[in-house]
């Protein structure tokens, strides 16, 4: 009974859900209790990570952990945080420009480098899977899309090529549209064993 | 010193190299259990320097040696028992090295020189040593039981051969040897032969009398390995000690053991029909033993059995000899008096563990062994290498990283920064025409999910946006449910924060007010309790698909009426094209390629020389990578055809 406690729960949430989408005028307040329940968990449960994000770095910090050094800024930068936004406010122009200066400086050096990343795997697919179907389709339209991309040139005054590169230009469209219908699938799939109590929850 | 080239085993079916601890070779699948060898039997050779002291040692230290042997180590013993005896001078060591050759020397020297008493030279050794006792502890017991077994075999032989020596020696009153005799009782109707042999054993007679203590000495030397033309003094000692076996009394006289008698008789039999290999001299037992292992064992141990052999002789006389000399022993203190302790230490070959020296010789030889196969394998691969390293791809990827880099600085710094000239796209146009039909009296709801790295791309093409819609008078609501977008643009400060993300927006669209009172999520709202009360539009800014498709698939079916158009980034754009197909997106505008359509001004969008070069390099280094891909295919081509 412990292990199916959740398993009911889910499916009788899922049950209400669905049931108050077909039934919205009776069913919509308790859909939107159920909803704030969950808000309400989530949100606690948001609060437990921070602590425990910030009760774990104190520990390493009090054992002298290896790389303790991290845990120090750390912790020293959510006090800094948490402290000067709740002295200064969430709209103090001071506060957001010393926000920006740290945040956007990290998120463009990460894209960056996930961009660099990226672009090594791509050379190195050909060396590690060597020449197949996956591979050579893979970099035959990355050069087309990448050289499309470009802006040098413009087929539209061109009347055969404008018409390929119009086709080559909508294949992202089909392969997206492939993706999003597996994902509706598998999200279908998944719903349906939640609701049926087929899906076991794992510790 | 690395310890990899102890990790190799020689298979001995195809010679390939392979790992320590492989059970099969890698090549040929041939069992490499059978490569155990008993390191702690060879290299049993005297020194020429030892003393006659040194080398006399009961069974009992034979026994002790084997178990202080590195092979037979415990593998509990502490290592540095074994690294102080591959140190070399302190325990059982000679201390002079002054007969020692110079390799051997420097060898020496630089075990010491190391960091532990061993040195990083022999711990390669000894830690196969280890490694093999540890393993194969059951193959070691096995062998040495096979080698005391040998020993006692050749002891029994031995005895049996100075029982047929002195029985040999006895004569009748007529001046015929006892054997004669017996050959004549058990052959009486061949008296013609046995006459011919009669005088044949007059010249055999004069063989016995040709029995000198040269040919004896001959005879011990070639039994217990030594050199046949010793060194003076060596001889010496045995023409000193040894005394040539006199005829015993007859209350003296050793009774043969009937199969021993059986043994002699055939033994003469045999020699009868070639009389001119007939001699009292028994045949080597060494020769004899080798025989019999090629007997019994198949061709292919044989050879290593006989090389282990050759090594193990002076263990195996040692106590075979021991043994033997006792009946010299008293045949001697009945004739003579003296004790036989000098034969036994001429005897007696070195019962003493082998030296660490001559093992990490060993395991030198078997190493240099192993390089010269594997140099004589080069350019032959006899398994397929998934990857090859080269130091070659690191500085490739720094000089490629470097480029990139550089190039889009140049790009940046150099040039004025150019103007974006890309076609149209037709969610770009829609996205632009909806935004243009939107009545003064409409209000939108603006929804901010985006992160700080993709700003670059959104905030011109929101700020124009925005620019729009306060030109044409509509009532603009800014919410979002990221953090980020409460810092990052001041000119897009959100008027409401949404907690719990999607699922706040959920329990938003749902509309539904209770009876009882407020929700949490409504009080979390700081104007309108209803968000999607009066909204006629909204328009997601996000970089992520897939926030905009769980907001048309979980928001928008509750507010059916609500036109949505999305601002998003060029990665996201393929993934919404699906929806606007399907009419649930207005249109969109996916970063600065589409900036065209809202008419943004180019001071306020990214260098697009940079954005432009960036693409360039990647085109490059794409095309690079194949290009060495196929230049690498064509040449391992070239080479397996020429191979």
């Amino acid at each position: 009974m412990k292990q199916r406690l959740p398993v009911i729960i889910a499916a009788i949430s899922g049950l209400v859900i669905l049931a108050a989408f077909f039934f919205q005028p009776f069913t919509a307040p308790y859909l939107g209790l159920v909803l704030n329940w969950a808000i309400i968990v989530s949100s606690v449960a948001l609060l437990v990570a921070i602590a425990g994000l910030f009760v774990t770095h104190i520990r390493f910090i009090l054992k002298g952990r290896r790389g303790f050094l991290y845990s120090i800024i750390l912790v020293l930068t959510f006090l800094a945080t948490l402290i000067l936004g709740w002295y200064l406010g969430l709209d103090d122009p001071a506060y957001l420009i010393g926000i920006q200066t740290v945040l956007v400086p990290l998120e463009n050096a990460l894209m960056a480098l996930i961009a660099l990343i990226l672009m090594s795997a791509a050379v190195k697919i050909f060396r590690v899977r060597g020449w197949s179907v996956l591979t050579i389709s893979f970099g035959v339209s990355a050069l087309v899309f990448l050289f499309l991309n470009l802006g040098f040139f413009q087929f539209d005054s061109i009347p055969g090529l404008g018409a390929i590169v119009s086709a080559l230009q909508r294949l992202p469209l089909i392969g997206a549209r492939g993706l999003l219908i597996g994902l509706g699938l598998g999200a279908l799939l998944m719903g349906l064993r939640v609701l049926f109590g087929q899906e076991a929850l794992r510790e | 010193m690395s310890d990899q080239p102890d990790e190799l085993r020689i298979c001995p079916n195809c010679g390939q190299a392979n790992a320590l601890y492989t059970l099969r070779c890698i090549r040929c699948g041939e069992e490499l259990e059978g490569l155990f060898a008993l390191e702690g039997f060879e290299s049993l050779s005297e020194p020429a320097g030892k003393e006659p002291e040194e080398d006399l040692a009961p069974m009992a230290d034979i026994l002790a040696s084997l178990d202080e042997s590195p092979l037979l180590a415990d593998e509990n013993k502490p290592e540095e028992e074994s690294l102080e005896k591959a140190g070399g001078t302190e325990d059982g060591q000679p201390e002079d090295g002054k007969d020692d050759p110079d390799w051997l020397e420097r060898i020496r020297q630089r075990a010491k020189e190391e960091e532990d008493a061993a040195g990083a030279l022999a711990m390669g050794g000894i830690a196969l040593d280890d490694r093999r006792s540890h393993e194969g502890r059951k193959q070691v017991d096995e062998a040495f039981d096979e080698i005391m077994r040998r020993i006692r075999e050749q002891n029994e032989r031995e005895k049996a051969r100075r029982s047929r020596r002195v029985e040999s020696d006895l004569v009748d009153e007529n001046g015929d040897p006892e054997w004669l005799r017996r050959i004549r009782e058990l052959h009486p109707n061949r008296e013609d032969d046995s006459q011919k042999i009669q005088a044949d054993a007059s010249v055999t007679d004069s063989l016995d009398d040709e029995w000198t203590e040269e040919e004896l000495q001959e005879l011990l030397r070639r039994e217990i390995g030594l050199p046949e033309t010793p060194d003076e003094e060596a001889e010496e000692t045995i023409t000193q000690e040894v005394p040539t076996p006199l005829l015993p009394t007859d209350e003296h006289k050793p009774s043969l053991s009937e199969p021993i008698a059986e043994n002699f008789e055939e033994e003469v039999l045999q020699a009868e029909p070639d009389p001119e290999d007939f001699h009292n001299i028994p045949e080597d037992d060494d020769q004899t033993l080798k025989n019999e292992l090629r007997d019994d064992l198949p061709s292919d141990e044989v050879e290593e059995t006989l090389l282990a052999d050759e090594n193990q002789t002076e263990a195996a006389l040692e106590p075979d000899l021991e043994e033997s000399a006792e009946p010299d022993e008293t045949l001697v203190n009945e004739k003579d008096g003296e004790p036989v302790e000098a034969l036994e230490l001429e005897l007696d070959s070195e019962p003493e563990e082998v030296s660490p020296d001559l093992l990490l010789l060993r395991n030198q030889r078997d190493r240099a062994s192993v390089f010269t196969d594997i140099i004589g394998q080069e350019g032959r691969r006899t398994i397929a290498v998934l990857r090859e390293h080269h130091h070659q791809s690191k500085i490739g990827r720094l000089v490629l990283g470097l480029l990139l880099i550089l190039g889009v600085i140049l790009a940046i710094l150099l040039g004025p920064p150019g103007s974006v000239d890309l076609p149209s796209p037709a969610p770009g146009m829609s996205f632009a025409e909806n935004l243009n039909s939107i009545d003064p009296d409409e209000a939108v709801l603006v929804v901010l999910d985006y992160q700080a790295a993709s700003r670059s791309n959104i905030e011109p093409l929101a700020a124009r946006t925005m620019e729009i819609l306060e030109e044409k008078g509509a009532s603009l609501h800014l919410v979002t449910s990221n953090p980020e977008n409460l810092w990052l643009d001041p000119n897009q400060v959100p008027d409401d924060f949404i907690p719990a993300g999607m699922l706040g927006y959920l329990a938003i669209a749902t509309g539904a007010s209770s009876s009882w009172g407020e929700m949490p999520i409504q009080q979390a709202l700081k104007g309108d309790l209803d968000l999607f009360g009066e909204v006629d539009q909204v328009i997601l800014i996000s970089d992520s698909a897939e926030f905009v498709r769980m907001w048309l698939e979980q928001i928008s079916p509750w507010q059916p009426r609500i036109k949505t158009s999305v601002i998003t980034t060029p990665v996201s754009g393929p993934i919404l094209l699906p929806y606007y197909d399907s009419g649930q997106l207005q249109g969109f505008v996916a970063g600065l390629a589409d900036a065209s359509n809202l008419d943004v001004e180019p001071q306020t969008l990214i260098n697009q020389r940079a954005y432009q070069v960036g693409m360039l390099l990647m085109i490059v280094i794409l095309l690079l990578g194949m290009i060495t891909k196929a230049d690498e295919d064509s040449q391992r081509r070239a080479e397996e055809q020429n191979r």
